[in-house]
């Protein structure tokens, strides 16, 4: 998440703006804000529901779903649901007229974007007269 | 500073290969081979291939921020370009 936090300045320069989901419930993702001392939306997603929308969401295998447990980590206490459901890491650009331009799903749990994809994306649009 | 410049270079991979590399060093085994076999077991359910790709129309949601106030994608969309990026959780 600190990641996205670096670029965000040359992602606001280009017009950009960044919202991040995860199924956490406002309480905990206010938590996450405070650790990371983030300055961007991190909207709570409870239930995946967006997410599912997006097509990301998966069930985790017993398991995993154990080591989790071993690690100390009660999905069900951080997402304020027992579905022990959780969304692929994914990123979008979505354009004005709703269409996406960018999408990065993996399900390499170690893999994410690299913020400059994002930023190339962002010239990109910007250069095509696609920003106001 | 006009948002081309390049003010740094940050290489998130090389940095998550390298929590990847430490992670298969520390856990125990086990554990590291249930991670991967789980990856492996969902990339075989097309799971990626069906997820929203470019040129798709994205779908309009409102969620309350970490303070309860509602954000809207629409009207987000509707000042510039919107970047989303789903994750799961700090924990």
């Amino acid at each position: 998440m600190r990641a996205y936090q670096k670029i965000l300045p040359q992602l606001k320069l280009l017009g950009g703006e960044l919202l991040a989901i995860s199924p956490q419930t406002p309480d905990k993702t206010q938590a996450t804000l405070l650790k990371n001392f983030l300055e961007y939306e991190v909207l709570s997603d409870v239930g995946n529901r967006v997410a599912q929308r997006f097509g990301l969401v998966y069930p985790v295998g017993a398991e995993v779903r154990r080591i989790y447990q071993g690690f100390g980590v009660d999905l069900a206490e951080y997402n304020g649901d027992d579905s022990w459901e959780l969304p692929l890491p994914g990123t979008f650009v979505i354009d004005r007229t709703m269409t996406v331009r960018l999408s990065f799903v993996d399900a390499d749990y170690t893999r994410r974007l690299e913020p400059a994809a994002i930023l190339d994306t962002l010239r990109a649009m910007r250069d095509e007269g696609g920003i106001p | 500073m006009d948002g081309e410049q390049p003010t740094f270079i940050f290489e998130l991979q090389k940095e998550l290969d390298a929590i990847r590399e430490n992670f298969r060093a520390t856990a125990s085994p086990d554990v590291v081979t249930a991670m991967e076999r789980s990856a492996e077991e969902l990339i075989r359910t097309g799971i990626v291939e069906r997820a929203l790709h470019v040129g798709s129309p994205a779908p309009d949601f409102a969620l309350p921020n970490a303070v309860g106030r509602e954000v809207r994608l629409s009207s987000v969309t509707a000042r510039g370009p919107s970047v989303i990026t789903f994750y799961r959780g700090a924990w």
